[in-house]
C-alpha cells in the first residue's frame, strides 16, 4: 500500500520534465525505477529509505538531496530528489547516472536544488506522478 | 484502489516492448521484495546482521547482500535456510502474471512480516480433530455423542461452539463443521 506520494518535477507551462525523462529510457531501466520505487513508497518512514532499499542521501551543500540508485543497462542510475513539499511525499527532480564517483550529467546536483528551490517556491511545479 | 497504473499496464502490455518490460520487472520486482521481506523479518525477530549471520553460519556481509535488492542472486538452499532459521515456510511457485502483480504490490513492513511457528497456528487447519472437546452446554452433549460424529467432530457440542467455530476459522472447513452440526440436528429430529 502506497504510503508515500511521489511527485515529479514539471516545466513552467506544466510539461512534465521528469516524467519525459522516463519514458526515454530503456525498459529494463525503467522496470527497475519501478520496482525501486515500490519498495520505498511502501515504507512507512522515512528510515525505509535506506541504501538496500535502493536509496541514499547526498552529502555536504546537497544533503537535502536524495538519489535513487540501482543498475540497469550496464549503467548506475540516480535518478535525484528531495522529501517535500509536503508531508510523505517525495519529488523527483532529475534523472543523473554516476560512474567513477562522478554524476552525470556533471551539473545535474546543482540543477536538481534549483528545481528544489522552485518546487518549494512553488509547489504546482511538482505534479503527482502515476507510474 | 488500483494494483498498478494504467500507464504500467499500457507499458506491460505493448506490442513493441511489453514481454521485455514483463520479464525484466519480474525480476527487479522479485529481488526486491525478497530482499525486503528478509531484512523485514530479521528485524521482527530482533536479530542484528551479525547474529543472523551466526545463526545462518555465514558472516554478515552475506547478510548485507541478501537485504540489498540489488543482490538478486539467491539459490533455493540459501532461502531455505534462512525459512528454517526464521522457522517459516517458503513458497516458489509459477503463477500468472497478474497475480504476480498483486502479491508484489504492496512491500510494507507490515505486509512482508511473518510470524515463526507455533503450534496453535495449526488449531485452524485440524483443529476439530486435535483439539480437546469444548462442549460449553453439558445438556447437549450427550445428544452428539450418540451421533456417530463424536470422535472425528469434538468441537461440536452445540451451536454455540459450532459457530464460533466459523467466526475463528472461517472458509470451507468452518462451512463443513456447521453442515455436519446441522445434519445431526436434523436426523436428531428425525429419528426423535
Amino acid at each position: 500500500m502506497r504510503l508515500w506520494t511521489l511527485k515529479c518535477f514539471c516545466g513552467a507551462g506544466g510539461r512534465e520534465i521528469f516524467d519525459q525523462e522516463y519514458a526515454s529510457k530503456p525498459t529494463a531501466t525503467r522496470a527497475e525505477f519501478r520496482a525501486v520505487l515500490n519498495g520505498l513508497l511502501d515504507q512507512p518512514d522515512i528510515r525505509g529509505w535506506s541504501r538496500p532499499a535502493g536509496f541514499d542521501r547526498l552529502s555536504g551543500i546537497y544533503r537535502d538531496l536524495g538519489k535513487l540508485r540501482f543498475k540497469a543497462d550496464n549503467t548506475q542510475h540516480r535518478p535525484l530528489g528531495f522529501f517535500g513539499p509536503g508531508k510523505m511525499e517525495f519529488t523527483l527532480l532529475i534523472w543523473a547516472t554516476e560512474r567513477g564517483g562522478n554524476f552525470y550529467p556533471r551539473n545535474v546536483r546543482d540543477t536538481a536544488l534549483a528545481r528544489m528551490a522552485i518546487v518549494l517556491s512553488d509547489h504546482v511545479r511538482a505534479h503527482v506522478c502515476d507510474f | 484502489m488500483s494494483v498498478i497504473s494504467k500507464r504500467f499496464a499500457a507499458e506491460l502490455t505493448n506490442d513493441k516492448d511489453g514481454k521485455e518490460m514483463r520479464d525484466a520487472y519480474l525480476a527487479a520486482q522479485t529481488s526486491t521484495k525478497i530482499a525486503q521481506q528478509i531484512r523485514t523479518i530479521r528485524q521482527e525477530r530482533g536479530w542484528s546482521q551479525t547474529v543472523f549471520a551466526e545463526k545462518l553460519d555465514t558472516g554478515q556481509s552475506t547478510i548485507v547482500r541478501y537485504e540489498d535488492r540489488s543482490y538478486g542472486k539467491y539459490n533455493l538452499q540459501s532461502l531455505l535456510d534462512m525459512a528454517s532459521e526464521f522457522d517459516v515456510g517458503l513458497i516458489v511457485e509459477f503463477v500468472p502474471y497478474a497475480e504476480f502483480l498483486v502479491r508484489t504490490s504492496d512491500l510494507s513492513p507490515e505486509n512482508l512480516e511473518v510470524p515463526e511457528f507455533t503450534p496453535g497456528s495449526l488449531r485452524p487447519l485440524c483443529g476439530a480433530i486435535t483439539r480437546e472437546p469444548q462442549i460449553t452446554n453439558p445438556n447437549q452433549a450427550p445428544l452428539f455423542e450418540e451421533s456417530g460424529h463424536t470422535k472425528l467432530f469434538p468441537l461440536i457440542a452445540d451451536n454455540q461452539v459450532a459457530s464460533a467455530k466459523m467466526h475463528d476459522v472461517g472458509g470451507k472447513f468452518a462451512t463443513f463443521v456447521y453442515r455436519v452440526l446441522e445434519t445431526d440436528r436434523q436426523e436428531e429430529t428425525h429419528n426423535g
